[in-house]
């Protein structure tokens, strides 16, 4: 019998699980260098406050670089979009929808996610709300301008882009939704009979674990937002409080309000969001390491409940973002202490993956180094976050770039280079051969070296205290003159990682899937 | 894909005990449990850290009228829940009439949001009525969400009740657990603002 021909268009909407993590896959690889080049257009303005941006300088209207140079509201709006577009666009979907979809089926031994519709709509509502965070660079005054945090009352002042900024969060939030359901649905219900809870691999549980957080944790931030949207277009003041004066004008709005009450419901989402980040990392990393050694990983047990502790702690740690707002002693001390339990099982979890390589022969392979390249770099993300989880340390550190430095470890050279990771190890089943060798060691190493090179310096200029928001990179401040030289070589840093990126991306267009050849999970399915 | 149906997904798996699309309905309502319960530590917030608060100035009897055609509204779609499995006619009278109720539930909802404004309690005048419209808004909204459900129920219901019966089954099952949990999510905002 001759087989049906598809539908106009059914190839699009498909609901394909593998077919759409491709689709997340390169959707937040594009997000993420956009991203990274709006950071390239910080790093220079830091090197060299003042001087046009060469080459692509005069390509920017008057009202965001006039001869090319940046204006501070631009710089501003470029550090909001930068931080928004890595967490929200970036990182999220790559380890949540793209490796969760890609391989949790396969590793239950599922045929598919429990709600394969659920599987599109995710995908096609983050895109949704992708472009519309993009929308807001061509809108009148720019895109949102302040900070991927956006604290009022500066936020509820911003620009047209901040109501952009605040949609685009509602439909982040349905679609992570959509996302977190179908992934705990398709775990608990749909492994092959008999594969038992600690026979997942640990990969499964971090997805999972991942997964309750999206869900648990991103809907507070939308009931912020909606406020947010109502402050900005109803004239409603929930984070304004009475009596505020902009521009020589009292604000609109009765008063009465808040700004803490937004940072209350923004890092009840924002705290869990890191470990939404680390852990389908984590999962990468454990998969690498297990395949590599030919083991399984050192206290699978221990690391399994680890991370369901971890994933519980998240939620009752995120006003240690908030020290500084005078929450009072008893409140303090409450969150110093869950913020440092918290480190425990991080630690177990790391210590596991160390001991799993204990005695093992390692294949030196791309996806082996940069899942050996994680390991130190989340060591020092981790490790850094003891001061500020401390309110006393964090009084000094507070706002400045050892902050920043502190989580971009934990997210750039930690996750980044673990999803890097994951993508050299898995890429044989999505274009049925590897990726070149020779191309990710360069790859790898200019990556790693990179990023040292721009975030190591961040610690030395935290600890003198300069903030982390000055367009100029402190030229103005004394306290800021010993470590502002830093700021060239962290540019050429920055760089060093963009050059790195070349080989990888040749090597994933020399090694695409080809037309010719059948798509790999089919031939493995049909076998 | 393949296209084998997806096991599990109108017959509990016999290892858990669930169906996926009931623990995918429950961990949805996780969710929107969440998202009220953002609105409500606001609420709290906002209400602790004010001097004056003045729920006195809420228009008192359509919410309670409403609340009157909430409880009316759960009798009538658990009595269409039960006849689901006995009498398709049965079934689409009283769906049609929780439906109906529905409906009402939404026009008292803006009948009272139109004298509010009408004199003068904007949500921009003080931040009970903000939040009153916000927490009242995004129910209006779920339930309009819920209300588009059930009115698809009744038009494709009779063919998918004859071609599948245990997925209408499901489908009606999951619309009448998502009402029951706005009707709560209603109650719990009259305690908020009026109690």
């Amino acid at each position: 019998m001759p087989e049906a021909r598809p539908l106009p268009g059914s190839r699009f909407f498909t609901t394909d699980h593998q077919a759409i993590a491709l689709r997340f896959g390169l959707t937040s690889l594009a997000f993420l260098l956009v991203g990274f080049l709006l950071m390239l257009l910080m790093r220079w303005q830091l090197a060299w406050p003042g001087r046009p941006i060469p080459l692509i300088g005069g390509l920017f209207p008057d009202s965001l670089a006039p001869g090319g140079i940046l204006l501070p509201e631009f710089y501003n709006a470029l550090g909001a979009m930068h931080g928004s577009i890595m967490i929200f666009l970036g990182v999220v979907p790559l380890g949540a929808g793209a490796f969760g979809n890609f391989l949790v089926p396969r590793l239950i031994g599922a045929d598919t996610m429990a709600f394969p519709r659920l599987t599109a709509w995710s995908y096609w509502i983050f895109l949704a709300a992708g472009f519309g965070f993009l929308v807001g660079f061509v809108v009148p005054g720019g895109p949102a301008n302040s900070g991927w945090t956006s604290y009022p009352p500066l936020a509820t002042l911003g620009t047209l882009g901040q109501d952009i900024w605040l949609i685009g969060i509602l439909l982040l939030g349905l679609s992570s939704m959509l996302g977190a359901v179908n992934m705990i649905v398709t775990v608990v219900q749909l492994r092959r009979p008999g594969l038992g809870w600690m026979d997942l691999p640990f990969f499964v549980w971090a997805q999972l674990i991942t997964a309750l957080l999206l869900l648990l944790a991103f809907p507070p931030l939308q009931s912020a937002a909606v406020m947010q949207l109502m402050d900005r277009l109803a004239d409603t003041s929930f984070f304004s409080p009475a009596g505020l004066i902009v521009a020589a004008q009292p604000l609109g709005g009765a008063g009465g309000g808040s700004p803490l009450l937004w940072q209350h419901l923004f890092w009840f989402l924002a705290h869990p969001e890191v470990y939404v980040l680390l852990l389908p990392a984590l999962g990468i990393v454990s998969e690498i390491l297990a395949a590599g050694t030919g083991r399984r990983l050192y206290g699978y047990r221990s690391i399994v409940g680890s991370t369901l502790f971890l994933g519980v702690m998240s939620l009752v740690v995120w006003a240690h973002h908030m020290f500084l707002t005078g929450m009072g002693p008893v409140m303090s001390a409450f969150f110093q202490a869950t913020t440092l339990i918290i480190s425990i099982p991080s630690v177990v979890i790391l210590t596991c993956f160390f001991l799993t390589l204990k005695g093992g022969r390692l294949p030196m392979t791309t996806s082996m180094l940069f899942a050996l390249g994680f390991l130190p770099m989340f060591g020092i993300g981790g490790l850094t976050g003891l001061p500020l989880g401390l309110a006393v340390g964090d009084i000094h550190l507070h706002d400045t770039y050892y902050v920043i430095g502190h989580f971009h470890y934990i997210v750039a050279p930690g996750v980044l280079i673990a999803l890097f990771g994951g993508i050299y190890h898995w890429w044989p089943l999505v274009a049925g051969r590897p990726l070149n060798d020779r191309l990710g060691r360069i790859h790898f190493w200019g990556t790693l070296i990179g990023m040292n090179g721009i975030f190591l310096p961040m610690f030395a200029m935290g600890l003198a205290g300069v903030s982390r928001r000055l367009w100029d990179a402190g030229a103005g401040y004394e306290h800021a003159q010993s470590t502002i030289h830093f700021n060239s070589f962290m540019t050429y840093s920055a760089w060093l990682v963009a050059i790195a990126q070349v080989p990888f991306v040749w090597n994933l267009v020399m090694n695409r899937p080809r037309r010719s050849t059948a798509t790999p999970w089919r031939v493995e399915r049909t076998s | 894909m393949t296209n084998q149906p997806i096991p599990y997904a109108n017959e509990p798996r016999p290892d858990t005990g669930l169906r996926n699309n009931r623990l995918g309905l429950w961990l949805v309502l996780a969710s929107e449990i969440m998202l009220f319960a953002g609105l409500f530590s606001a609420l709290a917030f906002l209400r602790i850290g004010s001097t004056d608060w003045p729920t006195s100035a809420l228009e008192h009897g359509l919410p309670l009228i409403n609340s009157f055609v909430v409880a009316a509204s759960v009798l009538v779609i658990l009595f269409a829940g039960r006849a689901v499995t006995r009498h398709e006619g049965e079934f689409r009278l009283l769906w049609s009439l929780g439906l109906g109720l529905g409906l009402l539930v939404l026009f008292i909802r803006s009948a009272e949001w139109s004298i509010l404004l009408g004199i003068g309690r904007l949500p921009s005048t003080h931040n009970l009525f903000g939040i009153y419209f916000v927490l009242t808004g995004v129910h209006a909204v779920l339930l309009a969400g819920n209300l588009a459900v059930n009115g698809w129920i009744l038009v494709t219901g009779a063919s998918l009740a004859r071609q599948d019966p245990a997925r209408h089954r499901e489908r009606v099952y999951g619309a009448i657990v998502h009402w029951l949990a706005l009707v709560v999510v209603w109650f719990a905002i009259m305690i908020g603002f009026f109690v």
